[in-house]
């Protein structure tokens, strides 16, 4: 049976009774290959799950399924709707308007099926690209790679007729080079849709993880203290993501920050966006799980905070447009508010300009990862970097916290430098799904902790 | 041997594999929810799927797949599995998977009460939490998840074994009612509903409850830092938690005080992290992992002491998605004479973290809270709004003291748990702590 049919077929089994019912199939063959100096490992699985949601006077029901018999699929269905039924869940407000902005025809993306791997030809390809990054470091470093590969089908169907069918490709190599105490771990994921990416790496795979790693082996502790920063676009791009948080209509800061709304918060050089339309890159969403077409969000537009991020029940309960940020990792998890593709647009500065007008600061080269507390303060973790000296690079520093509030951080923004570059990335707000984000060289001055 | 078992058997050589496994698993977790303004939400989820696993030449290889997927005979998962073990490496000490085994009921698990998962159960469950918090407090939120977990392993060695697991766990905060600050926030996890309860009662006598009435605000200081049992205790041990199933090669270098003993035993009643036998079939064992600050042999699945060529410790845990990795199954962390009141009574000038905030960053050595208490001179002076302490996780040798007390805490944070930490309170000197 056409899968998109039997989606059809369970989402308006109910729909003369519910206000809104929706189903999402995930269909995912994985691969996971690890490859070390003396041994070869591969696994797959294979999987396939639905989720099924109801809405009706406020409440919500969600039950999800590995078990695709029809017994199985009702199953899930009746629970979620006997969930509503009691009264059991509670959402913002009546649904109405928004449910009524999900109404499109189908919109089928990519009707491919997930491929199984060729395993003899990948591992042959990837053994030779390990041999080829051990070829830059001595005997005395262990070098282990991880490669991911999830072929991923994805099918949509609401009972307000909305249908899509979206593939895609996730792949993702890590390298982890360690020697002694001393580790080194770096990873690019990339996205297929329909064709392969840029390369994962801007440079040759193992004189790049060779520079990182002995810059690594010769750095020392950074500076403490407040300074000016210079930030790499991959660390731009980490700020962007964790900056990004804030305008989450689930992240509790709305009320607050909706008196800031059209107002200018930071300088006019800086626009901060979300968007999902770009499929080479992580976070690709022409539709949400909640069948939303996306929406391009300008958060900051030229220093005045002008969006939010919302799913159909956070639009409704805050009077927001819904910009179709309603995301889920797998059937198993509803879908909240997450972010996709999150940059900052390029301003006018030039790097090196940056550098040689600072008299002491930190040139943050890697970044790994971040945390936005429940103070509403945001923290950097900056594994590389290299301090500036009178307006020169100086020593390679590593391990050290970069702070701040996020909007005394935005309004710290000193510089953007002309192009963005947009990273592959994953994020784990309760659950974990594939992003990007990026920006340009951003200049700032933050807290940093070393 | 049972006619499963017979049938793998026979598999075996009709698929030119040496040994077979099969692990299937079933699972049904509910989630219900509800926040501070009594709001409600909840969730379903139903698992079903399987691993298989041969062994071709001493090389293992595994391929797994849920009921939904287009795979639909296990001679299909058979071939997969075997085409991917001619890319796994040699086990050059390979002993094959074990055979039948006796088990024995470890009473706790698959309790009566709770493996009738079903909306209305988990809905009156869910009443009697709420019952207790509104005995001492006005305003709370509470997510409840509880689910059963049925698993059946079956090899070629002439293992057959089945069991159910039933667990569930509550998170709990309770507020401020005028502030909306958050007085206490804790997390219970119980393989039954007696266990349920006495945990339950136990935080009701909690005393910070009053002490949170005051508020200080102090300057940054150097001083002590206490974190009782709880997910806080969790993070700073995990370094540690982790180096226990790594060889002595890949282990990270550890400054473990000489005080610190501990051992892992998942053949222990009543503990998530029980079961009669590891999830490959093999007993379990009490293991002395750390004794007086040394590390010993690390914790090991067949996989891995294939490789050392050494004996299995009973610790494989894995679901039918993910192949058997080796974990602490119940790790118990040796605690001292003295209880936790004296802790305090003995702390000058310092911090009582009743919980980390969940979002404390895995990769730092930061801690964050919101939880926080002021002690100075032996006293519990009141509440503090928020503490953050860098701690080098690596090196404990700032770790000065273990209370007596001790209390289970899940580390899966899945609602079918595996793992439990049984730690004391433990107790740090000479940190900077900002306020």
């Amino acid at each position: 049976m056409d899968l998109l049919d039997f989606l059809g077929r369970i989402t308006s089994e109910k729909d003369t009774k519910m206000d809104f019912v929706e189903s999402k199939l995930f269909e995912a063959s994985t691969s996971n290959v690890s490859i070390s100096q003396d041994s070869t490992n591969v696994e797959s699985t294979v999987s396939k799950g639905i989720f099924i949601r109801v809405l009706h006077n406020s409440f919500e029901g969600f039950a999800s399924t590995e078990n695709l018999s029809e017994m199985g699929v009702l199953r899930a269905l009746e629970f979620a709707t006997k969930m509503v039924e009691a009264g059991y869940v509670f959402s913002p407000q009546k649904l109405e308007s928004s449910v009524a902005k999900g109404a499109h025809a189908c919109n089928a993306v990519n009707n491919e099926m997930p491929s199984d791997i060729d395993h003899v030809a990948k591992v042959r390809e990837l053994r030779r690209e390990y041999n080829n990054v051990c070829g830059h470091f001595s005997e005395g470093e262990n070098i282990k790679m991880y490669f991911s590969q999830v072929n991923q089908n994805q099918y949509y169907s609401n009972s307000l007729g909305k249908q899509y069918h979206i593939s895609q490709t996730l792949i993702g190599t890590y390298y982890d080079v360690t020697r002694n105490s001393l580790r080194l771990f770096e990873g690019r994921n990339r996205v297929v849709s329909g064709e392969m990416s840029s390369e994962s790496f801007s440079e040759n795979v193992g004189s790049f993880l060779a520079r990182r790693f002995r810059e690594l082996s010769i750095s020392t502790s950074s500076p403490s203290g407040q300074m000016s920063v210079i930030t790499s676009p991959e660390v731009s791009g980490t700020l962007a993501h964790e900056l990004g948080h804030i305008f989450e209509a689930d992240s509790g800061k709305v009320e607050y920050l909706r008196n800031h709304l059209d107002r200018q918060i930071c300088s006019p050089e800086i626009s901060l966006i979300d968007e999902g339309n770009n499929s080479n890159f992580g976070g690709y969403c022409p539709v949400d799980d909640e069948g939303v077409d996306c929406k391009k969000a300008l958060l900051i537009d030229s220093g005045y905070l002008s969006d939010f991020l919302t799913n159909r029940c956070t639009a409704e309960q805050f009077g927001l447009p819904c910009t179709g940020n309603a995301r889920t990792d797998c059937h198993l998890r509803k879908p909240v508010v997450r972010m996709r593709q999150t940059y900052f647009e390029g301003g006018s500065d030039c790097l090196e300009d940056m550098i040689s007008e600072c008299q002491s600061g930190i040139l943050v080269e890697k970044a790994a990862g971040g945390q936005n507390g429940p103070d509403g303060r945001l923290v950097l973790r900056c594994m590389l970097g290299r301090t500036i000296e009178s307006g020169k690079l100086g020593k390679p520093v590593q391990n050290f916290n970069l702070s701040g509030n996020p909007l005394e951080l935005l309004s710290a923004i000193q510089g953007l430098t002309k192009n963005k570059v947009l990273f592959n990335d994953k994020c784990g707000k309760d659950q974990i799904i594939t992003i990007a984000h990026g920006g340009p060289f951003v200049k700032l001055r933050a807290e940093v902790q070393g | 041997m049972t006619s499963q078992s017979e049938s793998l058997a026979n598999w075996s050589s009709e698929f030119s594999v040496n040994e077979i496994e099969i692990f299937k698993q079933d699972s049904k977790t509910i989630f219900l929810e509800t926040d501070e303004k009594n709001h409600l939400d909840s969730q379903y989820c139903e698992r079903s799927g399987q691993m298989i696993r041969c062994v071709v030449s001493k090389r293992l290889g595994s391929f797994s797949y849920n009921k939904g997927s287009d795979i639909n005979s296990d001679e299909k998962a058979i071939r997969c599995a075997r085409s991917l073990a001619s890319f796994s490496p040699v086990l050059p000490h390979w002993k094959g998977f074990p055979g039948s085994s006796k088990t024995r009921k470890i009473e706790g698990i698959c309790d009566d009460e709770f493996a009738r998962v079903d909306l209305d159960y988990v809905r009156r469950l869910l009443d009697e939490v709420r019952l207790m918090l509104s005995s001492f407090a006005r305003k709370y939120a509470i997510k409840l998840g509880v689910g059963t977990n049925q698993i059946h392993l079956t090899n070629s060695s002439g293992l057959s074994w089945e069991e159910v697991f039933t667990h569930a766990r509550v998170n709990y905060t309770v507020f401020d009612p005028d502030t909306n600050e958050t007085i206490i926030a804790d997390m219970i996890c119980a393989t039954n509903k007696r266990d349920f309860e006495f945990q339950l009662k136990l935080r009701e006598e909690n005393n910070l409850i009053h002490a949170s009435q005051k508020r200080f605000h102090p300057d940054n200081f150097t001083g002590e830092l206490i974190i009782p049992p709880s997910i806080g205790t969790a993070f700073i041990l995990s370094p540690l938690i982790q180096s226990l199933t790594m060889n002595e090669r890949d282990r990270p270098y550890l400054k473990i005080p000489e005080f610190m003993t501990a051992v892992d035993d998942g053949s222990i009643d009543c503990l998530s992290g029980s079961s009669t036998l590891d999830m490959e079939g093999v007993p379990h064992k009490r293991n002395e992992i750390i004794s007086h600050g040394d590390i010993g042999p690390s914790l090991k699945n067949l996989e891995t002491c294939s490789v050392e060529n050494t004996d299995p410790t009973g610790n494989a845990n894995r679901s039918y998605s993910f192949r058997p990795i080796a974990c602490p199954t119940n790790l118990f962390i040796q605690g001292s004479h003295k209880k936790s009141s004296n802790l305090i009574a003995e702390t000058r000038r310092g911090v009582y973290l009743d919980q980390i905030d969940l979002v404390s960053q895995p990769m730092s050595d930061m801690v964050t809270s919101r939880n926080a208490f002021l002690i100075e001179h032996g006293n519990i002076r009141g509440k503090v709004p928020k503490v953050t302490v860098q701690i080098d996780r690596f090196d404990l040798s700032k770790l000065c003291e273990l209370g007596g007390e001790t209390r289970p805490i899940n580390l899966s944070g899945d609602i079918l748990p595996s793992q439990t930490l049984i730690a004391p309170t433990v107790k740090f000197d000479d940190l900077y702590i900002r306020m």
